[in-house]
């Protein structure tokens, strides 16, 4: 369990990046953290695995009081990706990377090179295992980023904004990959603006909009209510935009896959 | 008339064995709005650096095939006698702002050139005034957030006053309605003026509905091309790996009822639906 | 931590009377004060004495211009330099002049620091651009004022990016605060790679902007902003320069060495 109990925090002691955040995230959930930029986002990720310690109020993961633990003793159950996976890459090859932090934490070499294997198999990159993480696309240095924490079994897993910048067959995978964990018994943790990724995922939603939670529930009821959107500065995604805008009484939009919108308007004709 | 014309252009950065752009053919008529996607790496940015003459001036490499920019062959013309003909704005704001007042990064291109004060003022007013932003002339670019500094960008590209604007997908980093609002500049831009837009994004459901022509792009080359909802269209029949808007996969899913139209925008599509029934 | 120390330096036009001044006006007043730091050699008093005033002035000056904090940063950054400057004294004094030991020392590390105070007035209070525009009209070549302005522009972004970079590395099981030394070499190399590969990634965007922006176009590059110099610059300056030489004067007549 992840526990955020009325977080404050400022950077530099002027800006305020937190305003009294309060949360639980229990086991085997998938969360996605939304906002716009600069709502808090990423402070929040930060304070899980102990990078930032809270000012006022508390983090708890597991039991465990976050200014209690260093970054990385909590890193063993909460593993945290970044952004920009070339803040990450400095060894030499694919293999090394997904190594290095198994070795660190005491797996023996016969583990490690069980360990290895089978993470970039699941990634799908172990035909770069040899080569150097610099030649990687974009999307296969994501891949690899989160491969190389991946690799130790968190058992939370925080992605920091996973679809910026990338195309559909990565967002296609991530949406798959997600899910697998979370079929694993991870808790997933996802940071992003992506509405209609959110959409896909179908996630719990924490709403988060001036470094305070200003929602918290499924993307169904989040992602369909335009006052909550507004005030988040996010837009609707377009299958409840859609069935909202349609001038009928008594539809459900509170929808947001593609195939269950295209259902409530067959059902709307079926109905005259 | 023609603004870009690129004729069997094949193109390998310095010391790769794979081709960036093979074979490739496109035309572009002055005073669209093109939309060029496909997956990470299909060539798009380096198009672009084709056709503002980046490649292969700055980048070397081995080139061959021909391209035409407003008469202009970019490959050999010097950068800065085409920057006055088409303008560049790239993905991340931050590395190409230099200097730290609004006013100063739009005036930065004219003061390179050595233009005369009265005529840097009268541009940079100018430019601030098309794009919107004459609010934020005297901020600090470090105060401002992504989406107000990327359009610091495009006015000072503008303040150059070219022909055609080129942009590697300028929405990236961020968030939707700072997106949505840089693209509805862009859309008010090319309405006032006569201006060429080519924007590379993968974001297709805010360009689809505004762009005359959408260019899809995979290993190198142009696999398709032609009106937003006809490429729509084919990429849903053929399943290419661009990001087709929902209502357009959910104007697939109603084709019966829809007559087969695809619609590209939310509005369009609740007409379509009222028109034929789906309305009290 | 270290970073916060470029945070704190980032510039920030506050609007103060100092913010306004003549850059000009700041720079020479920042060389006065180097020079009056200078101004006395052998006298261990009189350094101490002139150098304390010094700071001690420019911490009055700076917290009217509202930017105390930042100069403090400052100095504290500054403080591995000023035991650079202890430990080198103490090494050469020791051999020539024992006797002075203690009260040489503690001059000269007070001389550094008020050394390094002098030009805080400057850069604390005047933006990048205004430090280009001071440059250019000091004849410096157009290539080398743009590559200062922009390294003073990029401290902050690259300040940003190494906390990035820690943050990652610390969330993957690299630890920075413990093990040996050659473990400790090892975790720097988690922060240098990325760091360089950043930049070239970065210079490589930079080159692409700055070409289209036609930089270097044009062997005369005129300049938008120009630096006018006001009736209160012209007072600042006027009386700064007495001031100048006042204290010079001081030093060289026989009142100074009856009081000190």
């Amino acid at each position: 369990m992840i526990e955020f109990t009325d977080v404050h925090f400022s950077y530099h002691g002027t800006i305020r990046a937190l305003d009294g955040v309060t949360f639980t995230i229990g086991e085997g959930e998938i969360v996605s953290l939304m906002g716009e930029n600069g709502a808090g986002k990423t402070t929040i990720i930060r304070h899980a695995n102990g990078l930032l310690k809270p000012q006022r109020g508390r983090v708890v993961v597991d039991g465990t009081d976050t200014k209690n633990a260093t970054v990385a003793e909590l890193s063993r159950k909460v593993g945290v990706i970044f952004q920009s996976p070339d803040n990450m890459f400095f060894l030499q090859t694919v293999y090394d990377e997904v190594a290095f932090a198994l070795r660190k934490f005491g797996y023996t070499p016969k583990e490690v090179e069980e360990r290895v294997s089978e993470v970039l198999r699941f990634f799908g990159l172990e035909r770069y295992r040899d080569r150097s993480p610099f030649t990687l696309s974009g999307g296969e240095k994501k891949r690899l980023s989160i491969a190389i924490v991946a690799a130790w079994n968190p058992k939370y897993l925080l992605i920091d904004e996973p679809t910026v910048g990338q195309d559909v067959t990565y967002r296609r995978l991530l949406v798959q990959l997600l899910n697998e964990f979370a079929n694993e018994g991870k808790t997933i943790v996802i940071s992003t603006h992506d509405v209609e990724f959110v959409a896909d995922l179908r996630p719990r939603v924490i709403l988060v909009s001036r470094g305070r939670v200003i929602a918290d529930g499924s993307a169904r009821d989040v992602l369909t209510d335009e006052e909550l959107l507004k005030r988040a500065s996010l837009v609707m995604p377009q299958v409840p935009q859609l069935l909202r805008s349609i001038p009928k009484s008594g539809v459900n939009f509170k929808l947001l896959g593609v195939e269950e919108g295209a259902r409530e308007i067959v059902r709307l004709f079926s109905r005259g | 008339m023609r603004a870009i014309e690129v004729r069997n252009l094949s193109y390998r950065y310095p010391g790769q064995s794979d081709y960036a752009l093979l074979d490739l053919n496109l035309n572009v008529d002055e005073g669209e709005i093109v939309l060029l996607t496909g997956p990470s790496g299909c060539g798009k940015s380096s198009l672009i650096r084709c056709i503002n003459g980046l490649i292969p001036q700055m980048y070397g490499g081995q080139y061959e095939g021909e391209v035409r920019v407003l008469g202009l062959n970019p490959a050999v013309t010097p950068t800065r006698v085409m920057s006055k003909h088409v303008g560049t704005v790239f993905q991340n704001p931050d590395n190409q702002l230099f200097a730290l007042s609004v006013e100063g990064d739009v005036a930065f291109s004219l003061e390179n050139l050595g233009l005369q004060r009265d005529d840097i003022e009268k541009r940079v007013r100018e430019a601030l005034e098309r794009v919107g932003i004459s609010e934020l002339r005297k901020r600090s670019t470090f105060e401002l957030s992504g989406g107000q500094k990327q359009k610091v960008a495009i006015a000072s590209i503008l303040a150059l006053s070219p022909k055609i604007l080129l942009l590697d997908e300028p929405t990236s980093s961020l968030d939707p309605l700072s997106a949505r609002s840089l693209i509805e500049t862009l859309v008010e831009l090319r309405r006032r003026d006569e201006l060429t837009v080519m924007i590379a994004e993968h974001k297709t459901e805010l360009l689809a509905p505004i762009a005359d022509k959408m260019v899809v792009m995979d290993n190198g080359t142009v696999i398709d091309e032609g009106h937003p909802r006809e490429v729509i269209e084919r990429a849903i029949r053929f399943n290419y790996a661009i990001n087709v808007p929902k209502v357009s996969q959910l104007s697939a899913l109603l084709s019966e009822y829809l007559n087969s139209s695809i619609y590209l925008e939310v509005r369009d599509l609740v007409d379509a639906l009222s028109e034929i029934g789906c309305s009290d | 931590m270290s970073l916060s120390i470029i945070q704190g330096l980032k510039y920030r036009d506050l609007g103060t009377w100092l913010h306004r001044l003549d850059p000009r006006v700041k720079l020479s007043i920042s060389i006065y004060l180097l020079a009056l730091a200078l101004l006395y050699n052998e006298l261990y008093r009189g350094i101490l004495v002139m150098s304390v005033s010094i700071i001690c002035f420019i911490g009055v000056l700076l917290s009217t211009g509202k930017v105390l904090r930042p100069f403090l940063y400052t100095l504290r950054g500054g403080l591995p330099i000023v035991m650079l400057v202890v430990i080198i004294q103490l090494l050469s004094i020791t051999l020539v002049d024992p006797s002075h030991l203690v009260y040489s020392t503690v001059a000269y590390a007070v001389r550094f620091i008020a050394f390094i105070s002098s030009f805080t007035l400057f850069f604390l209070t005047t933006s990048p651009d205004e430090v280009g525009l001071t440059l250019q009209h000091l004849r410096v070549p157009p290539l080398y004022t743009f590559t200062l302005v922009m390294a003073i522009k990029f401290a902050p972004l690259l300040a940003d990016e190494v906390q990035m970079i820690i943050d990652a590395q610390r969330s993957r099981g690299v630890e920075f605060e413990r093990g040996n030394p050659i473990r400790r070499l090892r975790s720097l190399f988690a922060v240098f790679i990325p760091l360089i590969v950043n930049a070239l990634r970065r210079s490589y965007e930079l080159a692409e902007a700055l070409e289209v922006k036609c930089f270097g176009a044009n062997e005369k590059r005129t300049s938008y902003r120009t630096l006018k110099f006001g009736r209160r610059d012209a007072l600042t300056m006027g009386s700064a320069t007495v001031i100048l030489f006042a204290l010079v004067m001081v030093r060289f007549s026989e009142l100074s060495i009856n009081v000190l």
